[in-house]
């Protein structure tokens, strides 16, 4: 499964990240431009992007086998943070993507909603990504 | 002649004094590894493997011996409170050290897996450090300056004009730059070295919180443009369908 002794989930994270960043980014530029080809493109990258997460977040308790930082609760520790706000900016964009199936005209409050979450959830998504940083850099 | 075998034996007595100390030292191999792909769990083994506890004599060497790669990151021997820091040591990689005469127990751990629970707890054997006090009152004559020796072992605190300051380690300088006399006291302790305190939960992770706070920082400082762009975004849209309802 891994004949090269690496973590996994280092690798393969960057890929959902890479596409949910740019489903927020073709979002605002649908809200910018008005055009609505920028709303399928976000949706299209939104879409892959969490159809990748369940890989990634297998990935992450792949590599972090053994630690418990779950079971024993080590709020102590950095890697808990990490899944805390990886799991919520997962959670932020599964339950984004799966409100636009109802592909209704965005405006009014589901407008300022449609962008709001979708901005949170990329702002979730950098901060676990700084954490991560620190657990390897630190 | 009874001179000579009496300075011979003198000289033998010195050597012997000298020398049984080190021969009581006693060489350790500690191993260490554990990780890479396969999750194996990490440790830190003596002689008494599977509890990731080493222990010493003062006087001990210890030759730490690194027996895999580590993963993706190679293993490091780490005891903060003597300063032992390896670098990186790869398979096969070996950090040799003296354990100082500082009885206690220590936080040994690899560097780059302490996250990952590459800890173990160094137990340096000895009696319990002692502290006995004293206390002498020095006074100081106006304009003077008194500096103080320590003697190997020894700390003294310092006592300025009026105040007290603790300088535990340091040979300090008495000073009085007033106009008039000033008394200061000095309390001499025995004190070896700072050591963690016995019985501490030496194996728990120890966490430098301020990595939070520079995440923490960082994260808030993005929310900013992340923010304004939703903001700006949205504005864009509003005006839009204000202008255009049937359009949008």
């Amino acid at each position: 499964m891994n004949p090269f002794a690496l973590p996994v989930h280092p690798a393969l994270v960057h890929f959902p990240v890479a596409m949910l960043t740019a489903a927020w980014v073709t979002l605002l530029l649908r809200y910018f431009t008005g055009d609505d080809k920028w709303e399928a493109r976000s949706r299209l990258f939104e879409t892959v992007g969490v159809l990748l997460l369940p890989l990634v977040i297998w990935a992450g308790f792949y590599d972090a086998e053994g630690l418990d930082f779950l079971r024993e609760r080590r709020w102590d520790l950095p890697l808990i943070w990490h899944f805390v706000v990886a799991s919520s900016a997962a959670l932020t964009f599964v339950g984004h993507w799966l409100w636009r199936f109802r592909r209704r005209a965005l405006t009014g409050l589901a407008m300022w909603v449609d962008v709001a979450v979708v901005s949170l959830g990329f702002w979730l998504v950098l901060f676990a990504g700084l954490i991560a940083g620190e657990m390897v850099y630190a | 002649m009874r001179n000579r075998v009496l300075f011979g034996l003198s000289v033998v007595a010195l050597v012997v004094g000298t020398l049984a100390p080190m021969a009581l030292a006693a060489s350790v191999t500690v191993r260490a590894g554990g990780g890479g792909g396969g999750g194996d769990p990490y440790y830190f083994n003596d002689s008494t493997p599977g509890d990731n506890k080493v222990t010493v004599n003062p006087g001990d060497k210890i030759t730490f011996v690194v027996d895999d790669n580590g993963g993706n990151q190679a293993h490091t021997v780490e005891v903060d409170a003597f300063g032992w820091h390896s670098g990186s040591l790869a398979k096969g990689g070996t950090y040799t050290v003296t354990v100082p005469n500082q009885p206690g127990e220590y936080t040994l751990y690899c560097k780059p897996h302490r996250q990952r629970g590459h800890v173990g707890t160094l137990v340096v054997l000895g009696d319990p450090v002692t502290t006995t006090t004293a206390t002498t009152t020095t006074t100081i004559a106006a304009g003077e300056t008194i500096t103080t020796t320590i003697a190997a072992g020894e700390t003294t605190m310092t006592v300025a004009v009026d105040t007290t300051t603790t300088m535990p380690g340091n040979a300090p300088e008495h000073s009085n730059a007033g106009g008039k006399n000033a008394t200061t006291t000095t309390t001499t302790t025995a004190l070896l070295a700072a050591a963690e305190e016995p019985g501490s939960d030496v194996t728990a992770l120890e966490v430098d919180l301020e990595p939070w706070t520079r995440s923490v920082r960082l994260a808030l400082l993005g929310l900013l443009p992340v923010a304004a762009l939703a903001l700006a975004a949205g504005l864009m849209q509003r005006r839009r369908n204000r202008e255009s309802p049937a359009e949008n």
